[in-house]
């Protein structure tokens, strides 16, 4: 397997800042920060696919908006962007736009998991 | 300085825990919902509550509705974690007199002059109050 690279600018670096900044010889607050969201999201993922599949239009835009929230908090713009169109969509009840956006969420999600693990293993 | 925060993603959580504890030296409980927000504010003493607006079973207007009909709570210092921008959530905070907003992803220099003007304010109340 190729071991591919992201740049750095995939991620709102200004945010990875910031936490960084509240790093310690201690602890590593980036990385937990980071661990908490991958592990978390694919758990999201499979749950927005249900609402998704159910209609429950309201469940959708609720799972978008939390998965937008923690996606602005590790820098992950794109996943945020995309978060946002499926909570707009949801809200619209245009389930049918939802879920093409949740596809893309999905995809989404495997690149910025990789930039995420990156960062980790930087910080 | 006790504060309570209050929101289901625990990233944020974490974040703003570290946030309040390393830079300000304040002390801490946390909760994921509404409700489990109540049940503490209800047992403890807290200068500060941060609540996420959107959380599972009791949202976060749901809880700040509580706490200003509480005899005990309606003073307490409120600060909302959010990254919503509807108008009719946000005029609904300003009726409810929310004292202060942290836009997500919350930055920390931000975030700390917002929770130090609010220690300040406090401070400055407590000794009036003794007199």
């Amino acid at each position: 397997m190729i071991d591919v690279v992201i740049p750095p600018a995939y991620l709102d670096q200004s945010v990875l800042a910031d936490i960084r900044g509240l790093n310690t010889p201690d602890e590593d607050v980036l990385g937990e920060v980071i661990s908490l969201y991958v592990d978390d999201v694919p758990k999201q993922l499979s749950a927005l696919a249900a609402a998704i599949g159910a209609g429950q239009t309201e469940v959708v835009r609720q799972i978008a908006h939390r998965l937008k929230g923690s996606s602005l908090g590790v820098g992950a713009s794109r996943m945020a962007s995309l978060c946002s169109a499926i909570e707009c969509a949801a809200h619209d009840h245009a389930i049918d736009h939802a879920a093409v956006h949740a596809e893309g969420l999905a995809a989404e999600f495997v690149v910025t998991s990789r930039a995420l693990e990156q960062e980790k293993r930087a910080s | 300085m006790h504060a309570l925060i209050c929101d289901d993603d625990p990233g944020t959580r974490l974040l703003v825990r570290h946030l309040v504890v390393q830079k300000l030296g304040w002390t801490v409980a946390e909760c994921a919902d509404g409700v489990d927000a109540l049940h503490l504010l209800g047992r403890s003493t807290f200068d500060v509550a941060i609540l996420d607006i959107e959380m599972p079973q009791l949202d976060g207007v749901s809880v700040v509705e509580a706490i200003r009909s509480s005899p005990k709570l309606r003073d307490l210092s409120i600060v909302m974690l959010t990254s919503e921008h509807r108008e009719d959530v946000v005029r609904r905070l300003i009726a409810l007199r929310v004292t202060d907003y942290i836009v997500k992803p919350p930055n920390v220099q931000t975030t700390i002059s917002k929770l130090e003007r609010i220690q300040q304010r406090l401070s400055a109340v407590a000794p009036a109050l003794k007199r």
